[in-house]
């Protein structure tokens, strides 16, 4: 068996195959003039051995938050990971991003979604967890499309803008061919307008979507924003940092109606931008409207206990156009890093890291608001880990001058997002940020001006 | 095969009976045989408009969930809120205790099937 595919032989068997006679025999449906006629302008193929010499070389010119202290957050947050991590999901039972295809023969990885699904529901406070999305922002869309599916006579989705806006994107994107009108609200104070979103949720409303923290890194009173979606008879949805479900409330106390976001956090470095692992949980009412795959316990027919994949004749597989969702698979490996990672930390020791991370977090925005020229943009909110500051010249130039002068990888500039906010920086500062990274951001920052 | 003779009936197996301006509607016996074991069904509220061709509601057995296509428009006029906790009724009695909605009819029933074309129908795609 040869392992190099598509050889000149295989190319004429194909070929042979349908009746043509060449390659472009088979491109001549295609007008001459829109084909590219001549030689592709790559250079020649390297040795294996240049080939890593080359690509070694880029890897060097990357700036790497191992090598540099790194605040920078909005959605992606470093947080320890035990080695003991690593070295599990390693296990080949184990090595896979998917979800196996006869799922009942492979009961330990059945058994890790249902681990997964049960410390989801415990941390968020509701009642069933599916097996995890793709990541954080097509979470936020998968939950408005089951709001939608609950709702199904509904023609509006109300979502306030303290949610990402990855998220808010990608929710423009999936709603763009739906006869769906996506109402945006803006914040007041950097918070979340319970009054106006009310207003915006009239009759005919799906849901209406919060995030706490939200990207600003405001900690939302949640009680009015779910109460908001309720007094029309709109769903609550709630994108929450799971990791900051260790010291706030989880979004099921207020009466949420789904609670969902990104998980990468847990267990998972920000790697390059991803992989990353979304999570969706909801009330048992509407379980059959909830996509991707879920685990249930159930026991075989000699009664031992065993784990299925319920609610597969709602899947694609099965249920065609009319599924639940287009996801058939998940992001196994990622869900089961963050499920190994929150099984080695338990309950206290979930507690604990939560605490560290709104301990430097505060420590680090004090000592950063005594600057002269620095501020907090939103100083009367709560935050977990990350939070505003208002800054004396360009955010971008700021984060510019941390790198240069200092070896620090700044925040995120939310001129980015906004250009009325082109002086702000959003600051991340987690249990990964030791006391002595606080100290030189700090000092680097008072030369900054 | 032995369908009631008085009702009417869908390619989609659906049956239909009509007794003044009210029509009620049920799933054949063809068609809960096939799907099996029934394990969930959702059925529209009294006061939802029905559209003749357009599905008012899912049902879900061990084997798959389906939609149940309105045989004929009108206005939901009551539900079988027995169903719910006696899902067996729609197999053990299609034809009685198993009927899903009663509609106030809106449009016509010339569309339908008579016994003899369903039956047909069934043994042509058996």
């Amino acid at each position: 068996m040869t392992y190099v595919q598509n050889t000149e032989r295989e190319k004429a068997e194909m070929l042979a195959a349908i009746g043509c006679k060449s390659v472009d025999d088979l491109m001549a449906v295609i007008p001459e003039d829109c084909r590219f006629v001549g030689e592709l302008d790559v250079e020649p193929a390297l040795t294996e051995d240049e080939l890593v010499r080359h690509v070694r070389a880029l890897t060097a010119s990357n700036v790497s938050a191992d090598g540099h202290p790194c605040f920078l957050g909005a959605g992606a947050y470093r947080h320890f990971c035990p080695s003991l991590v690593d070295s599990l999901v390693a296990r080949t039972e184990f090595w896979t991003a998917y979800t196996p295809y006869q799922p009942e023969a492979s009961q330990g990885t059945l058994t890790t979604i249902l681990e997964w699904q049960t410390m989801m529901c415990r941390l968020t406070g509701m009642e069933v967890s599916n097996a995890s999305l793709y990541d954080g922002a097509t979470a936020v869309v998968e939950a408005v499309l089951m709001a939608l599916r609950v709702k199904s006579k509904a023609t509006r989705v109300v979502v306030s803008e303290g949610v990402h806006p990855d998220a808010i994107g990608c929710l423009k994107t999936y709603l763009k061919c739906l006869d769906v009108e996506l109402v945006t609200v803006p914040l007041v104070d950097g918070a979340s307008d319970a009054p106006a979103l009310a207003q915006a949720a009239t009759d005919g409303t799906a849901a209406v979507v919060v995030q706490s923290p939200n990207f600003f890194g405001v900690v939302e009173e949640l009680q009015p924003l779910v109460d908001a979606a309720h007094a029309h008879g709109a769903l609550s949805v709630v994108a929450a940092d799971p990791v900051s479900l260790g010291v706030l409330e989880p979004p099921g106390a207020f009466g949420a109606d789904m609670v969902c976001g990104e998980a990468t956090g847990m267990g998972n470095p920000p790697w390059f931008g991803g992989p990353g692992v979304g999570y969706l949980c909801a009330r048992s009412e509407n379980v059959r409207q909830m996509p991707a795959r879920i685990a249930g316990e159930t026991v075989d027919a000699q009664g031992r206990r065993a784990v299925v994949l319920t609610f597969q004749t709602r899947e694609q597989h099965i249920r065609r156009s009319k599924a639940t969702s287009n996801i058939c698979t998940s992001q196994q490996l990622m869900a089961l890093r963050a499920t190994i990672w929150m099984a080695l930390l338990g309950k206290q020791g979930f507690v604990e890291l939560s605490e560290v991370n709104l301990a430097r977090a505060h420590h680090a925005a004090a000592r950063i608001a005594k600057i002269p020229g620095y501020g907090l943009a939103h100083a009367k909110r709560a935050f977990f880990n990350e939070f505003t500051v208002t800054t004396p010249i360009a955010a971008r130039d700021v984060n510019r001058r941390l790198l240069d002068e200092h070896g620090i990888l700044g925040g995120y500039d939310l001129g980015q997002v906004d250009p009325s906010r082109s002086k702000q920086l959003l600051l991340a500062v987690t249990d990964s940020n030791p006391a002595d990274e606080i100290d030189a951001l700090v000092a680097a920052l008072e030369t900054i001006r | 095969m032995s369908n009631p003779k008085d009702l009417k009936y869908t390619e989609s197996h659906e049956w239909v009976r009509v007794q003044g301006d009210v029509a009620t509607i049920g799933i054949t016996a063809h068609a809960a045989e096939s799907l099996s074991d029934l394990v969930f069904i959702d059925l529209p509220s009294v006061g939802d408009d029905l559209s003749a061709g357009e599905s008012f509601g899912e049902i879900e057995s061990v084997k798959a969930v389906s939609d149940l296509n309105a045989p004929v428009s009108g206005e939901v006029v009551e539900v079988n809120g027995d169903l719910e906790d006696n899902l067996k009724d729609i197999n053990d009695d299609p034809y009685g205790k198993g009927w899903l909605v009663k509609v106030k009819l809106s449009g016509g029933t010339d569309h339908l099937l008579d016994a003899a074309a369903y039956d047909a129908h069934v043994q042509e795609h058996a």
